[in-house]
């Protein structure tokens, strides 16, 4: 799975993400991710534009990099879920706490 | 004879499943393919994997069979998200998220060493 990072100043990044965010591609995101925020970008994005298809792995992978966010005091939004990210969000539950965004301008703003 | 037959491949087509429904199945069959081959076959232990799709008037069946190793966890298990992010389990959801897409899903370990998972998802009726 390709992960481009796009920095929007000191403490906010975008990651757009392209390909199935599954079994096979979680470690590497959540490995990505993780170290975005380790670096001090704590305020980060994840385009899903590009992802048709995530499972509960790479769920867990979003989980992770949430966690560290908020752990270092930022956040983590998700943008442009398509409808079966959005599937696995709602019959999770966890659109609660990973509230998908229409667009990442959106996301980005009050982030 | 062979119209008989098309009409029998066209029917299979005349309830045409909707994004969400479609979602759901894929969500459902994508969890089960890949805790198969996350715990059925661990790494060092290569197997086989077959899958086999049947379409009804009524609804759409996929089936798994592996001679992996037996699956011992709870099939009803269910998972109460915390509201506090960091509360949040990094992994364990993939059952309940299975059995939450699909309308049945069962497993059965057979005699012989082989594990049949199989996804029933119903169709909605034509308008």
């Amino acid at each position: 799975m390709d992960v481009l990072v796009a920095s929007h100043g000191p403490r906010v990044a975008v990651a757009h993400l392209k390909g199935r965010l599954d079994l096979i591609s979680a470690p590497d995101v959540r490995g990505r991710l993780t170290g975005i925020v380790a670096a001090g970008q704590d305020r980060l994005v994840v385009d899903l534009v590009e992802v048709p298809f995530i499972d509960s792995s790479g769920l867990g992978a979003l989980i992770s990099a949430l966690k560290a966010a908020r752990q270092a005091g930022g956040d983590l939004r998700i943008a442009n879920p398509d409808e079966q990210p959005l599937t696995v969000l709602k019959l999770t539950t966890l659109d609660r706490v990973l509230k998908p965004y229409t667009t990442v301008e959106e996301a980005l703003t009050g982030l | 004879m062979l119209a008989n037959l098309w009409r029998e491949v066209d029917r299979i087509w005349a309830r045409p499943p909707d994004a969400t429904w479609r979602a759901q199945f894929t969500t459902g069959v994508g969890e089960i393919g890949a805790n198969i081959i996350q715990y059925a076959y661990p790494p060092d232990m290569p197997g086989s994997l077959d899958f086999r799709v049947r379409v009804f008037d009524a609804l759409i069946e996929a089936c798994f069979t592996d001679t992996g190793r037996a699956y011992e966890g709870d099939l009803a298990s269910g998972v109460a998200e915390p509201t506090d992010p960091l509360m949040l389990a990094d992994s364990g959801r993939g059952i309940a998220l299975a059995r939450a897409a699909v309308d049945e899903l069962t497993y059965e370990r057979a005699p012989g060493g082989t594990n049949h998972w199989c996804l029933t998802k119903h169709r909605a009726l034509a308008a």
